[in-house]
């Protein structure tokens, strides 16, 4: 068994990069991503004048930097403790990504934000916090016991959340880009989209708005029909469908800010959150993977 | 239909929410005119209603051996193992969520909060003190009375005026509405071993007395908009014709103390809510 404290340590990582997540998310916000022109210091110093958009941007930089050594230390830890071979390269893997994703912030601002780096770094940050989602997940107690109460079935349901977080992804990079190429009002109404259910035009802005739209819809009836599939065939599996419960509750809330932030015309508070929201969405769509793979190979080997 | 979703439909005890929804629907009209404010009606009915079904899987999933106990309650899905109570349990939890963030963002931050408030009085306070004592009755109407003191506050953003009035008058008949319920199935709450007032009370002396005093003091409470000059005059003799008949169904109670008396007792109680509610709504539009 790998240590409690180890566990409630990756915990505090997986929270940490959630704190990123908004700091990241209130750069582009506040339009304070070239509040700094230099990488990887900030106006040659190690801590200027956090003023204006410096304070987001310098304090995304400090809030990163932190999750980064977390995850190094994290990293190190898991090399020495953990005797699962695959979470040991998940932990490296997670180390990788942190630098990658360093490398490909310090490229947003030295290259003055091309849309395609900004996207690939806002892309990445969620892949990043899925991972440490599963890291901590993985070093649980409960993990770590033999899974049991798995009810045999036909349908092989690892295949059908791996689906779900595809979706979720292209979900992700949709938003991710819409918030990069300032389409988050492009279509101004909500629920409808100019007064009806197709625009009556597609410029590229439109087009990714209303792709956001439909993959909304979309991503949430596959989420809702596996839910309740699991719900009623894997009824026993408390952690899976309590799981399950959650991704139920974030959706519902994204919903929400979704049509809040067009509304009340993209409030920052409202923008950050809803990033945050979706990447919660897509780490727990992950979990929700790794727990059903987990109990899916156990009854396979069993 | 789905058996499953027959069960589903069970935990959230339906009947009750109903009810809870119709006052809640009366007190956001008491609040404001629906014609423009529709969407945010409908959005706190749907967060009424979602926080209310998780209520009543997360009672039932705390009361699942004791409703095994009784008659009335054994049939229902956890007791008979049609449901397990882990999705009883994430069920209600979910429910109960995805209900208060709708009133959150859909209604207000008061009315959310006081939902919350709701949920915690119901399965922190009033369903454990049931086991306790007969005085859980008063504790429970309290959460029983917030829905249309939820509606006025999505409405208006604030506590007060009809909020407050509604809230008193759904506390008051919950009394004698719950005691006939009660009386109706004492049998059945004897074998729960709960100690409500009708298993305590064999001979039914204090049952009939207390809701003859809660159906007294109904008339006046309900009567208060009238003397506020919130109301007219439709409202005025509804109320006022509706108390005298609550309360003489109290009084049959408390002089035959039999069942069909309580029976005559619960189906006027279901028509009294709506009754005043649809003269309170006639007078203010």
């Amino acid at each position: 068994m790998v240590p409690v404290w180890l566990n409630r340590f990756a915990i505090f990582v997986a929270a940490a990069t959630i704190f990123l997540l908004l700091a990241g998310a209130l750069v582009t916000s506040t339009g304070s991503g070239l509040a700094v022109p230099d990488w990887p210091l900030s106006f040659g110093k190690f801590f200027p004048e956090m003023t204006g958009g410096v304070f987001y941007e310098h304090g995304h930089r400090m809030v990163a930097g932190t999750v980064a050594i977390l995850t190094f230390i994290l990293c190190f830890f898991i090399q020495t403790k953990e005797p699962r071979g695959w979470v040991r390269k998940l932990s490296l893997a997670s180390v990788a990504v942190v630098i990658t994703q360093a490398v490909l912030g310090g490229m947003t601002v030295l290259f003055k934000l091309p849309p395609a780096i900004s996207v690939s770094h806002a892309c990445l940050a969620q892949i990043f916090f899925s991972i440490s989602v599963v890291v901590a997940l993985s070093t649980t107690r409960y993990w770590q016991e033999t899974p049991k109460g798995w009810t045999r079935s036909n349908v092989k349901y690892t295949p059908l959340c791996l689906t779900l977080n595809a979706l979720f992804f292209l979900q992700l990079i949709m938003g991710a880009t819409m918030r990069h190429k300032k389409a988050g009002l492009a279509i101004p109404d909500f629920p409808l989209v100019f007064g009806g259910l197709v625009p009556p035009q597609f410029t590229f802005p439109i087009a990714i708005h209303y792709g956001h739209r439909v993959g909304a819809v979309l991503v949430t009836l596959a989420a809702v029909l596996l839910v309740m599939r699991l719900f009623s065939r894997q009824a026993n599996q408390l952690v899976i469908i309590a799981t399950g419960g959650i991704l139920m509750v974030l959706l519902s809330v994204q919903w929400m800010l979704g049509a809040f932030i067009i509304w009340l015309k993209r409030p920052i508070p409202l923008t950050s959150t809803h990033l945050v929201v979706g990447a919660m969405c897509l780490a727990t769509s992950v979990a929700l993977t790794a727990l059903v793979w987990r109990a899916e190979a156990h009854e396979a080997n069993s | 239909m789905n058996q499953q979703f027959q069960d589903y439909l069970t935990l959230a005890k339906p009947r009750i929410s109903f009810l809870a929804l119709v006052m809640a629907g009366i007190g956001f009209v008491a609040g404001t005119s629906l014609d423009a404010e529709w969407p945010k009606f409908i959005m706190t009915l749907l967060g009424l209603g979602l926080l209310g079904a998780g209520s009543g899987a997360l009672n039932q999933y705390m009361e699942k051996e004791t409703d095994a106990l009784m008659p009335r309650t054994r049939r229902r899905p956890l007791p008979t193992g049609r449901l397990l109570p882990q999705q009883a349990l994430v069920f209600g939890v979910t429910t109960a969520f995805i209900g208060f963030f709708i009133l959150l963002f859909a209604a207000n931050a008061l009315t959310a909060v006081l939902g919350g408030l709701t949920l915690l009085f119901y399965l922190g306070i009033y369903t454990p003190a049931k086991r306790v004592s007969s005085l859980s009755t008063l504790v429970g109407a309290i959460p029983g009375a917030m829905p249309p003191l939820m509606g006025w506050t999505a409405a208006t953003g604030k506590l007060g005026g009809w909020g407050i009035i509604l809230f008193a008058v759904v506390f008051l008949w919950q009394i004698p509405h719950f005691l006939a319920i009660a009386w109706m199935y004492r049998e059945d709450y004897a074998s729960g071993d709960f100690p409500v007032l009708t298993v305590l009370d064999r001979e039914g002396t204090w049952v009939g007395w207390w809701s003859v005093i809660y159906a007294l003091a109904l008339i006046p409470i309900s009567l208060v908009p009238s003397l506020w000059n919130l109301s007219g005059a439709l409202y005025f003799w509804s109320a006022l014709v509706l108390g005298l008949a609550f309360l003489w169904l109290s009084a049959r109670l408390a002089y035959h103390r039999s069942l069909p008396a309580a029976r005559a007792l619960f189906f006027g109680s279901l028509l009294y809510l709506p009754l005043l509610g649809g003269a309170l709504v006639w007078d203010i539009s």
